[in-house]
This record gives C-alpha cells, structure tokens and sequence, in this order.
C-alpha cells in the first residue's frame, strides 16, 4: 500500500506540471476553442415543409467541418471553412424536399477574451488584498518572505486550475461544440478557488511559523473538509436540476464539478509537492545508510541486535514529519 | 425592603439576558416570517363557496409606476425575440470584402453601443447571406419596443445640429462641446440631455438659440430639441435635449435607454458609413432549454432543501436539524425577495449561480451547527461577514472594470445578493440562531 502510495504521489507530482504545459500549447494550437460559439460560422438553414425530412437530412449529413447540428431547429453550424467549401459539400447529395440556406455568421470574440482576462486578474487581486489584511491583523508584521509563501499556493493553484480548466475545454471543443453557457463554470471556479483558500487563512497563531508546507496543509485540509459534503449537495442539486432544466444542462453540471476536481488536484498537487520535498532528505539518507547496517547486522551479536537510541530517535522524528 | 431592593436591581440584568437570550431567537425567527411574506406568490384558495387571496406584498405597492416586484424572463430557459437589421450599401458599388470589412466594424460599433448603455443582456451578431448584409439582435422577452431600439443600436450616430425654422446646418458641431454628454432629470421635463459648449463658441450658440430652441438631428433627422432651462444654464452654456420621439413622451424607461443610446454616439470618433434599417418582423426564438415557470423551479427547489434537511436531522441529530433548518430558510427568503427587488432576469446563468451559492450557503450552515463553543462561533460569524464584504467588492469591481460581462451579469447579480447576506447572517442571523438552538443547550 505504501509503494502504491508512493506511486500515486509522485505519479501527481509529474503529472500535474505536465498537463499544465499541454493545456498551455493546446489552447495556443486551437487558439482558443476549436469549435465553439466564439469564432466565426456558417449557418446553414434546413427548411422542409416536412419536418421528418430536416431531421433525416440533418441526422444523416457528415462533414469534418461540421461543428454541431440541432434537428430540432434544423440548423447545421460549420467552422474553419469557407462558404464556397459548404455549398459544394451540400452540393453533393442534393435532396428536393428540401432548401438548404446558407448564412455566413460573423462574431465579436475578442470581447470575451478580454473580459475573462479582466475578471481573472481582477479576482486575484481582490481576494489576495482581504486575505493580506485578514493575515496582517490576526498577526501584525509579517515578513516578505513570509508573505510570498503564503500566496504561493494560493496563486499557484489559481493558475494551475484555470489554465488545466481552459486545457480541457479546448481539447473538448476539438469533438463538441462549445457554447457560451458550458464556459460559465470557469467564472465560479476562480471564485470558488478563492473562497476556499480565505476560509484557509484564518487560525493561524501568532507565534505559527509561516511555510509553504503549513499553508499547503491548511489549505488542502480545509479543501478535503469540504468535498465530501459538496459531493452530497450535489447529488442533491444536480440531478433535480437536469430533471427541471432537461438534459440539455447536463454538460454545465458537468463543467461544474469537473472545475471542482481540477481544484482538489492542483492543490492536492502544492501539498504534496511541499511534503515531499520535505520529506526527499530523509528518504535520501536512509538510502545512504541502508548496505552500511546490512553489513554490519552480520557481524552483530545479540546485545548490539538491539535497535540504538539514536534510530528510535529518528524514527520517531520520521512519524513526526508523516504526521503534519 | 431588601428583597424588593434587590428584585429592582435584578431588573436591569433580566432585561439585558432576555435581550441577550430569547429575544435573539424571536427577532431571527420574525426575520424569517417578514421575508418569507415578501416571496409568497399569489396563492388563493376556496373556502366553502369563497375564494380566499392570500396578501402577497408585491414590491410595486411601494410605487404605483414601480415595475419591481417580479422576475423577469430572461435568456436560454424561456423564449427570445430576434429583431434583424439590414445594412443598405445604396447604389455605389462595394466589393465583398469591403462590405465584410464594414459588417465587422458595423458589429464592433453596436456591441460598443450595447456595452456603454448597460444592456448586458441584449446579444447581437452579423449575418451574411447571400447579397443581404444584417445584423442580428437578440432580446430577452420582457424588452419592448424592441425595433425601435434595435434602430438607435444600429444607426450611423451622425450628428448635426440645425435650424428648426429652415433645417439648415448651424455652425455648432459636437466637437464643440465641452463637457460630459449627461443625462439629467427635473420634476418639468424628467429625464433629458445635459451638456455645455466651449466658451470660444458663445457666438454660434447664440445664433444657435436665436429662435428659443435648434435641433439635434442624427442620421439627418431631427431627434432632440435643445434649449436652456435653468438660469445658470446662460452664464455656462449649457444646453438641454428633451427627444422627440413619440415613444419617449409615455414610456418611462424607453424615455431613458433612447437618451442613453443617444450619449453613445458622443464617444463614437467617426459615425459609421452606412445605414441600417430594421426588419419589422419580429422572430420568436424558442427557448434553448426547457422552458420552465418560476413556480416549477421553486418546487424542485424546496424538495432538494427538504432532502437536506432530513439528511442533517439524521445525521447531526434533532438540535442541530432545526438550526440547519432555520437558517436554510433564514437564506433563502432573504436572498428570493432581494432578488425580486431588483428584478432580477431569470436565465440558466442566474440558476446555476444561485444553486452554486446555495451549496456554499450550506457547507458554511454545516461549519455553524458543528461549533462546539461560543469562540469558535464569534470566528464564523466574522469569516461569513468578512466573506460577505468580499465578494460585494468583487462583484461591484467586476461590474466598474469588466462591462462587456455579458452573461455573467446574471451571475455577478446573485453572487452580490449572497454576499450582502452573508454580510447580515454573519453579524446576526446565524449567530442567533446557532446560539439559541445549539449552543444554550449543550453538555458542559
């Protein structure tokens, strides 16, 4: 079990900064999302005086541009092709029952780019200056060095979450068409992040030593305090909501709680990324001394057999360091 | 004598404990009923062969104009209209990609337009299909005179000023102004334009005004008629616009959002080249999800508060099932008649924001009926007050410095009425409430 253990941490701690890194270059490959409401698109209009012939059509119609359909509204959405590529595709199996029109529909991205940039930042900002204050009041001065290991994790998980959000979602939108309302979870994902780290924040002593490794642990205990409890709320909320809503809602609720892991990840990530560095020192030295007392149990006699003062010593220091 | 003595000494600290004590738990529970009133819909039943209407305060009986009082329809969960306006490139000869060209900034100069007067909730794009150049504008129901506003978002924003008597252009153009474009309101002539020439100008103002009054015209057509008001408005050559649009003259609120329209092509630098003209007809658009009442959503609502409830009954034992109980709906009836107050818009953004803040209202409830004394409650009450003013100033910072939000503003809404009340609950409500019911009665 400890192995598996093991495993799994340093199987986090590779794996997190690694598919930080892909989200970075996937989102800078699709620029942005793939398909999705805010790029441009061509429309085209399936009209029938016999609905069942716009759904057969629509159901029927395959394309490698084709971004998303709805039979209901008898609309095929194209992107990343021109319209004169359409209408020859469309040209193709020609249907009389049906009149195909084709719109070409242009979009004010660059509003929303810089909007969430904004909101982004301007999230940080807000939150970083209470928690500043809440900290500096419950403990007077405190150093500079002291302060940037409190909002280390704080801005590391921050980052780490939305940008693996954002990753997500745009390798999402490479099959599905992202649309306005499945982004919105990343608007309460920053928000919940930050919440979550200011309830963190408080019940520190004053005579409390401020490290990284402290603030990871507080941070991920007020985190792992909470889940459980979310996850029962959920299980309420959701389904009742799909069931009122329709099962259209579902990949919002999904993008929800998707957000919600990503965030028990990333900082799960800073914690155990703080205590095993922490911890590498002594592993290291126990590897050192290893073929050392190998050697020399052979030679021992049944007096010197017994474990010394001095491992017990360090053993106990070792449980000591497990346990924080 | 002693005894009556010490009965009036005993008064003052009686009083304080029953203030202190019971009282608190009286004033929290009255919270509830008072606000519990306020987001009662119109019930009625029948009692015999009489129909009994229960009294449902609607926020309008505070003002008989008032428009508050109810949700309103919003985008995604309910229908939509779409309003489309053709660009007219007249006769000269335009090559595509100019028009694209065109329809791009046309697009840019609208969204711009639609920022800047605070209609967040008004989505548009442009279309191109086949030699029909538009744009499309998309409205929540509860929005009228929807063509006419979709004419004032997608005008050029030419202005001249001209001579009412022969229409004749007048010296006076809008880079002569040197103040903010303001909208300003008097009991007389309510809401209108506001704004003062630079004093280099006082010439040409005065010819300007020779005749009592001159026009504004945008797109060549009289649309404001400027004169002075007030005394002062002389010595600093202020001038004042009350619209001419017959819509203005009775609709309060189209009064403002055409005077609002109209200060957004102030900050335009240059109009845009082409006209364009709205369609007449308006599209209904179905709903994008299920279309639902208030009513609907309120049921499934309460059954998943009552799912809660019992599991808190069941796990934390009866004390502290009531309190959760009591301060779940000390929330809610707070949070749905603010909500009401404001009007807020009912889309599937305002939903999920609200029950996300729901499963947060509830964690936070679980910390308080889990405190084992009263230290430890102090801090909760001070962290939910101090959570409470931070996400106010949050929201309020991204409505100052994010105004493209768009659909967020929704969101943004509901997480500004939880944070006012957590802001209340954390001062008192929850204390209360977690004090009387949990605390008094646990095992020293």
């Amino acid at each position: 079990m400890n192995k598996l253990k093991r495993t799994l941490k340093t199987l986090l701690i590779i794996l997190v900064p690694v598919t930080f890194l892909l989200s970075i270059g996937l989102l800078i490959y699709s620029k942005g999302f793939h398909y999705s409401d805010f790029k441009n698109r061509i429309e085209v209009n399936v009209i029938s005086d016999n609905p069942e012939n716009v759904k057969n059509f629509i159901n029927n119609f395959n394309h490698s541009n084709k971004a998303y359909s709805n039979s209901e509204t008898g609309v095929i959405y194209f992107q990343h092709i021109g319209k004169v590529q359409v209408e020859e595709a469309l040209a193709v199996n020609p249907d009389e029952n049906i009149n195909l029109e084709v719109k070409e529909v242009l979009v004010n991205n660059k509003v929303l780019i810089e909007s969430y940039f904004v909101f982004f930042v301007l999230t940080f900002v807000t939150f970083a200056g209470v928690i500043f204050y809440i900290v500096l009041k419950d403990r007077g001065i405190i150093k500079l060095s002291e302060l940037i290991k409190f909002y280390l994790p704080y801005s590391i998980s921050y980052l780490i979450s939305s940008v693996i959000f954002l990753g997500l979602f745009s390798l999402i939108s490479r099959f599905y068409y992202l649309s306005e309302f499945e982004f919105t979870p990343i608007y309460l994902l920053n928000i919940l992040i930050s919440i979550v780290f200011f309830f963190a924040v408080y019940g520190f002593d004053k005579e409390e030593e401020i490290t990284t490794l402290i603030i990871g642990r507080k941070y991920f205990s007020k985190l792992e305090s909470y889940t459980l409890p979310f996850i029962i709320c959920a299980i309420c909320f959701i389904p009742a909501l799909v069931i009122s809503l329709g099962i259209k809602t579902i990949p919002v609720w999904a993008a929800f709680l998707v957000s919600w892991i990503i965030i028990y990840v990333s900082v799960r990530w800073i914690y155990t990324f703080a205590f095993t560095r922490f911890d590498l020192s002594s592993v290291r030295e126990r590897i050192k001394r290893k073929p050392a007392k190998k050697e020399k149990r052979s030679e021992l006699t049944s007096e010197e057999s017994r474990p010394r003062k001095k491992d017990k010593d360090k053993k106990k220091k070792k449980k000591k360091n497990k346990k924080i | 004598m002693k005894r009556l003595l010490s009965i009036l000494l005993s008064i003052p600290t009686k009083i304080r404990a029953f203030f202190s004590g019971k009282f608190k738990l009286f004033l929290a529970l009255l919270f509830i009923g008072v606000f519990g009133f306020l987001v009662l819909p119109n019930l009625s039943f029948k009692i015999n062969d009489q129909v009994v209407t229960l009294p449902s305060l609607d926020f309008s009986a505070t003002n008989e104009n008032s428009i508050l009082g109810n949700f309103r329809r919003g985008r995604d969960i309910f229908p939509t209209q779409e309003v489309k306006s053709v660009v007219d490139f007249g006769l000269e000869e335009t090559s595509e990609e100019s028009k694209i060209e065109f329809l791009n900034l046309a697009l840019k100069t609208v969204s711009n337009r639609i920022t800047r007067v605070g209609l967040h909730d008004i989505d548009v794009r442009s279309e191109i299909s086949g030699n029909e150049y538009s744009l499309i504008f998309t409205y929540p129901e509860y929005y009228k005179n929807i063509v006419e506003t979709t004419r004032l978002l997608s005008r050029k924003g030419e202005i001249t000023f001209v001579n009412p008597s022969d229409q004749q252009e007048l010296a006076i153009k809008d880079s002569d102004i040197a103040s903010n474009i303001d909208i300003a309101y008097t009991p007389n002539i309510q809401s209108h334009l506001k704004f003062n020439y630079n004093q280099d100008k006082s010439t040409d103002f005065l010819i300007a005004l020779s005749q009592q009054y001159f026009y504004m015209s945008i797109d060549g057509i009289p649309d404001f008629q400027m004169f002075q008001y007030e005394q002062t408005d002389s010595t600093t050559n202020t001038v004042r616009g009350l619209p001419l649009n017959t819509l203005t003259q009775t609709d309060i609120a189209f009064r403002d959002l055409y005077i609002n329209i109209t200060r957004s092509y102030f900050t335009e630098k240059i109009p845009l080249k082409y006209a364009s003209t709205p369609d007449q007809n308006i599209k209904t658009i179905p709903a994008q999800y299920s279309n639902l009442s208030v009513r609907y959503i309120a049921i499934v609502s309460t059954v998943v508060f009552i799912a809660l409830a019992v599991f808190t009954f069941i796990k934390f034992g009866i004390r502290k099932g009531f309190a959760f109980s009591f301060m779940t709906l000390t929330y809610l009836v707070f949070t749905v008649a603010l909500l009401k107050y404001i009007s807020a818009s009912i889309s599937l953004n305002f939903l999920i924001a609200y029950f996300i803040m729901s499963a947060v209202s509830t964690l936070l409830i679980w910390r308080f009926i889990n405190v084992e004394e009263k230290a430890d409650l102090n801090l909760g009450g001070k962290q939910l007050t101090r959570l409470g003013i931070l996400l106010m100033i949050l929201c309020l910072l991204i409505l100052r410095f994010v105004p493209t939000i768009g659909r967020f503003y929704d969101m943004v809404s509901v997480i500004f009425i939880f944070g006012f009340s957590y802001l209340v609950f954390g001062f008192f409500n929850f204390k209360a409430l977690t004090e009387q019911i949990i605390l008094k009665y646990k095992k020293r």
